[in-house]
């Protein structure tokens, strides 16, 4: 038997710029979804406007259980590519702060960075000195770190933590939790095997193909860029055969 | 602390690290002292300060338009709205600790200006003095709301460029077409020659708070569209 889950994310007629055009997307709960782009910044778009940090022009959006960005910050994540924090803190204090922003009890917030520290590896002499003195690398595993502390519901993940090394990012990104949804934008497909269950595929700013990550590997295509846009177009081709055998009303 | 606490307190610490709290500070006190230590033939110490205190308070504009841009560019402000913090709260946060430090610095300058202005000229009187600073104190807040909202609408050196030529362009526009009462800078360089000078003062610190409203108003506006 199959159970039907509830939506983590829902956005429907989603425009923005150039890079969204009425794109609508449904993810489960708990689903975990690669997002490829054509051009590339259309899905790195489609996550900033989720996360809150770009206005749509138009559309609406429903994350977690609610629709006001403003609530979000409480069950919704956002890592991207920059880690946005203040190299002349300390990750004591990024963590420490992350948990006083979203209102964690004292206790609890200690005990939450000290899970979320130790998964993210961040080492214990780097912990009290500034992150300007240990480099990109470090700055952003504690920005996945206070990323977590809230222990999100929903994650979205824009080319993060490029500065790791290829199998401690992929690590890292295997975010533990079974009803944790993970939203991957990434320009490298490739490099995200493991990763993602489905892959979403955005062109001309709206979702071209949403399918599992073994449809590719059952038509014998790599999990890359050239790769979902050849089954996208497969898939396109056969939904156009479909349409062109079925009668038409008289 | 609450969350308006917290951004105002990173803020500090930002512009201290940043050594633009240190700029912003000399800014204003490096008035006050010049005019308090050098005095020269020329106009009148009054005069000075006046002058000293309007570019000062167009570096204080410059600066906070540069901030505001920087933390939209390097992704600190997003960080923080994907925390819960709410766009509102991150623009009054900047505002606060830019605001406090400006009037730490008008204070220290007037204070020395005042001095400067009772030694060489007839004794100065503290009240009315005191009312034209509070609206002169007034007329910085409008400066570094206005930079706040180029900081909003642009990058950081284009707003910094931007809110230093608006500033000119609008403090000697002012100087030129509008009376003394109404434009504090210079209500304090003609301070002595005003013959309500807190009427003057009290007039020019309304204009200047209700500047500063529209302006917070738009640039929460502006930051609600912006990328962050």
């Amino acid at each position: 038997m199959r159970l039907l889950r509830p939506a983590a994310v829902v956005c429907s007629d989603l425009s923005r710029g150039s890079d969204l055009d009425r794109c609508s997307l449904s993810v489960p709960a708990g689903g975990r979804l690669l997002l490829v782009s054509d051009p590339d910044s259309a899905a790195s778009t489609l996550l900033r406007v989720l996360a809150g940090l770009t206005r749509a022009d138009r559309g609406r959006i429903h994350i977690a259980g609610s629709s006001d960005a403003d609530g979000w910050g409480q069950r919704v994540a956002y890592l991207g590519p920059n880690p946005g924090l203040h190299t002349w803190m300390t990750p004591l204090e990024v963590m420490r702060l992350a948990g006083d922003l979203l209102e964690l009890p004292a206790e609890e917030s200690v005990r939450r960075s000290e899970r979320a520290v130790a998964w993210a590896r961040i080492p214990v002499g780097a912990l009290a000195r500034p992150m300007s003195r240990g480099g990109v690398a470090l700055q952003q595993r504690v920005a996945l770190a206070a990323a977590l502390i809230g222990d999100p519901e929903v994650v979205l993940l824009d080319e993060p933590l490029r500065a790791l090394h290829a199998d401690e990012r992929r690590r890292l990104l295997l975010l533990p939790g079974r009803r944790r949804t993970v939203l991957l934008a990434s320009r490298y497909p490739a490099s995200e095997v493991g990763l993602a269950a489905h892959v979403v595929f955005l062109r001309g700013g709206r979702v071209e193909l949403i399918a599992p990550v073994a449809d590719l590997e059952a038509a014998g295509l790599p999990l890359s860029h050239r790769g979902i846009e050849a089954l996208a177009a497969t898939r396109a081709e056969s939904t156009g055969r479909t349409q062109r055998r079925a009668p038409r009303p008289a | 602390m609450n969350q308006t606490g917290v951004v105002a307190w990173l803020a500090v610490r930002e512009l201290w690290i940043s050594f633009r709290l240190l700029a912003l500070l000399t800014a204003y006190v490096g008035v006050g002292a010049v005019v308090a230590l050098l005095p020269g033939p020329g106009p009148s110490p009054l005069e000075r300060l006046a002058i000293g205190l309007a570019a000062a308070t167009i570096v204080g504009s410059g600066i906070a338009a540069g901030s505001l841009g920087t933390e939209r560019a390097l992704g600190r402000a997003g960080w923080l709205v994907t925390r819960s913090i709410t766009r509102g709260t991150l623009l009054i946060g900047w505002f606060i600790a830019l605001a406090g430090i400006s009037l730490v610095g008008l204070t220290a300058a007037a204070s020395l200006g005042w001095l400067a202005a009772s030694t060489v000229a007839a004794p100065l009187e503290l009240g009315p003095f005191a009312t034209v600073v509070v609206g002169v104190a007034a007329t910085g807040l409008a400066a570094v709301a206005v930079g706040l909202l180029l900081g909003s609408l642009l990058g950081p050196r284009r707003a910094i460029v931007a809110a230093i030529i608006l500033g000119v362009a609008v403090g000697a526009a002012a100087y030129v077409l509008l009376p003394a009462t109404i434009v504090p800078l210079s209500a304090l360089a003609e301070l002595q020659a005003l013959e309500r000078p807190v009427a003057a003062g009290v007039q020019g610190a309304g204009v200047g708070l209700a500047v500063t409203a529209v302006a917070l108003v738009l640039a929460r506006l502006a930051l609600g569209r912006a990328d962050l």
